[in-house]
């Protein structure tokens, strides 16, 4: 297993399939990126990196700068310090190039509500060029809109203005969507409909970058995935590896309950409970490598006369990772 | 490039004109109100020739004119503000800025729209009047080529000067009631009041309604401002403000 980067605030991805080898590989990439308002840091050093053509999830706590680093990429807003690139263009230096093929939903969708869902989309076409207004039909047919088109938006659901939101992100033919929490005010069909859009998305070689606090949402839509706090990008890492079962074991074992006694008071354990069976050992690596904890209960095992039948990493759930890691950086704090 | 501007403005005319409550108000304010007072001239003029003049002819129509610069204040107070400020309140700014379009290039595009509007709903404002002023002009003198040029262009010229004033204003507040309401007060009553002020002196040259009653041809007591300097003024103002709101279009974060 390769490692993620948890703890290491500002290093990057150590576990990504095809490692990136500079800026133009990335949709995404910040460096030491700082936002202060007033005395608040509501970004501090950030360092990101987003892979192209893959599904990015970016965690985070309501208020944990998930929006501001938005509002950065989108040249929104500006940097107190440190510097980003979007598709390989600097911003907000180079903002009309990087932003030419990005679509964006930021915090929710907003629309002229006395215009119909076709002529909004023709307001942000013409700030775009006339290759986006070509695609009006297309992208209202994407979204499932074509019949409602000519309605006015005012009259639209919110489920229907989460599409035609969508439909206007893919007006640039974008390479990159950012997505902040696009499954908000979504029905469960609406939010299955969706994820199918944003799976078929990266199929095509997009890149998405999804802001959301819906853990869930994340860990089925997502290759990767940052989580953030505070400002700071706590860790980053492929979904795999994030709930991959680096903190938890299962034991398989002749005699779960006197087992699960004896792990406990091994250095390194959490805590060991019998469960289904076998004991599920919950580790605490404190600067203990994993084949050192994993080696130390064998031993200690053998040594009390007690067979094994197998010992499997458990997995986690994408929750219970961010609430541990982000409780943990509390603490830390 | 030029034709790509274009657009952007076409569809900065399509926000403001399908805003129907707001245009279907400016329209009646602009051209009702004219309508209603030569209407009104002409039943009293029917009904008592002798003492009550024609509504039509010169002064029926200097009277208009000078009304209409008025209205001028209070149409370019909506039109401008809301296209200002209109995509700030509707909440879709960001997502015209997410484009990477230039922030000067769609602020200069929604002035623009908001001058085109203002001009188009004042032109038909002047249209009626300068009509009802030659057809009833009754015995009086009708406006000459010259007046009709000179008064006309004065309107839509500090029409258009406004229109730009406010749509700066707007987009550096990015709130519409406020400085709509700012703007109307200035321009219709604490205007008057300063141009009453004789102790202001020259200062008063600065006002624009007195650029705009200077470009009308009307005699100011008190104030000798000469053309130049009243559409210096008018320039001016409209200068100022498309240049703070520019700037401040290029920096706001949103």
């Amino acid at each position: 297993m390769r490692p993620t980067t948890e703890g290491s605030r500002n290093r990057t991805f150590g576990c990504m399939n095809t490692p990136p080898t500079g800026g133009a590989a990335l949709a995404v990439k910040t460096t030491r990126l700082t936002k202060q308002f007033g005395e608040r840091k509501a970004l501090d050093g950030v360092d990101l990196e987003v892979p192209r053509g893959v599904a990015f999830g970016f965690l985070g706590p309501n208020g944990a700068g998930k929006t501001t680093i938005i509002r950065l990429l989108l040249g929104l807003a500006w940097p107190t310090s440190g510097s980003m690139s979007v598709l390989g263009h600097e911003v907000p230096g180079d903002r009309g190039e990087a932003l030419a093929r990005v679509g964006a939903i930021v915090e929710e969708p907003r629309f002229y509500p006395f215009l119909t869902g076709r002529e909004n989309l023709e307001v942000n076409a013409a700030a775009r060029g006339r290759a986006a207004a070509r695609r009006i039909s297309d992208v209202l047919e994407r979204g499932g809109l074509s019949a409602r088109a000519d309605e006015r938006v005012s009259g639209y659901s919110l489920g229907m203005r989460q599409r035609l939101g969508i439909a206007r992100c893919l007006l640039p033919d974008p390479d990159l969507l950012f997505l902040d929490e696009p499954m908000n005010g979504l029905d469960p069909a609406g939010m299955l409909e969706l994820r199918g859009l944003l799976r078929e998305l990266v199929e095509e070689g997009r890149t998405v970058f999804l802001s959301s606090h819906l853990l869930d949402e994340v860990q089925r839509t997502c290759d990767f995935a940052a989580i953030v706090d505070r400002g700071t990008v706590v860790t980053q890492g492929s979904i795999g590896e994030l709930t991959a079962g680096r903190g938890k074991i299962g034991v398989g074992t002749d005699d779960p309950g006197r087992a699960a006694a004896v792990l406990a008071g091994v250095h390194g354990v959490d805590r060991a409970v019998v469960k289904d069976g076998a004991v599920e050992v919950a580790l605490s690596p404190n600067g203990t490598s994993e084949r050192e904890l994993v080696t130390g209960i064998v031993r200690r095992m053998l040594d009390a006369g007690l067979a094994i039948d197998r010992i499997t990493p458990l997995e986690a759930s994408l929750e219970e990772r961010f609430l541990n890691i982000t409780r943990r950086f509390e603490d830390e704090r | 490039m030029i034709s790509e501007t274009m657009t952007l403005i076409r569809t900065d005319l399509l926000k403001l004109r399908r805003r129907r409550a707001l245009i279907a108000i400016a329209v009646l304010i602009a051209v009702g109100s004219v309508s209603i007072a030569f209407t009104v001239n002409t039943i009293r003029h029917g009904a008592n020739p002798l003492h009550v003049g024609p509504a039509g002819g010169i002064k029926g129509f200097e009277n208009a004119t000078d009304f209409l610069g008025m209205i001028a204040v209070v149409i370019a107070a909506m039109i401008g503000v809301t296209a200002g400020a209109g995509d700030a309140e509707a909440g879709v700014l960001r997502d015209s800025l997410a484009t990477g379009r230039s922030r000067l290039t769609l602020f200069a595009s929604r002035a623009t729209a908001a001058v085109i509007t203002t001009l188009a709903i004042m032109a038909a404002a002047l249209l009626v009047t300068t009509i009802c002023s030659i057809t009833l002009a009754g015995s009086a003198h009708v406006p000459t080529l010259g007046d009709v040029i000179q008064r006309n262009a004065a309107v839509l010229g500090f029409a258009a000067s406004s229109a730009l004033v406010c749509t700066g204003i707007a987009t550096f507040a990015r709130s519409r009631g406020p400085v709509m309401a700012s703007v109307i007060a200035f321009g219709v009553l604490i205007s008057q009041l300063l141009l009453k002020v004789s102790f202001l002196g020259q200062l008063r040259d600065l006002l624009p309604l007195a650029a705009f009653q200077r470009m009308a041809g009307d005699a100011i007591s008190g104030l000798g401002i000469s053309l130049p300097t009243a559409i210096a003024v008018a320039v001016g103002w409209a200068l100022a403000s498309v240049i703070i709101g520019g700037w401040w279009a290029r920096r706001v974060e949103v």
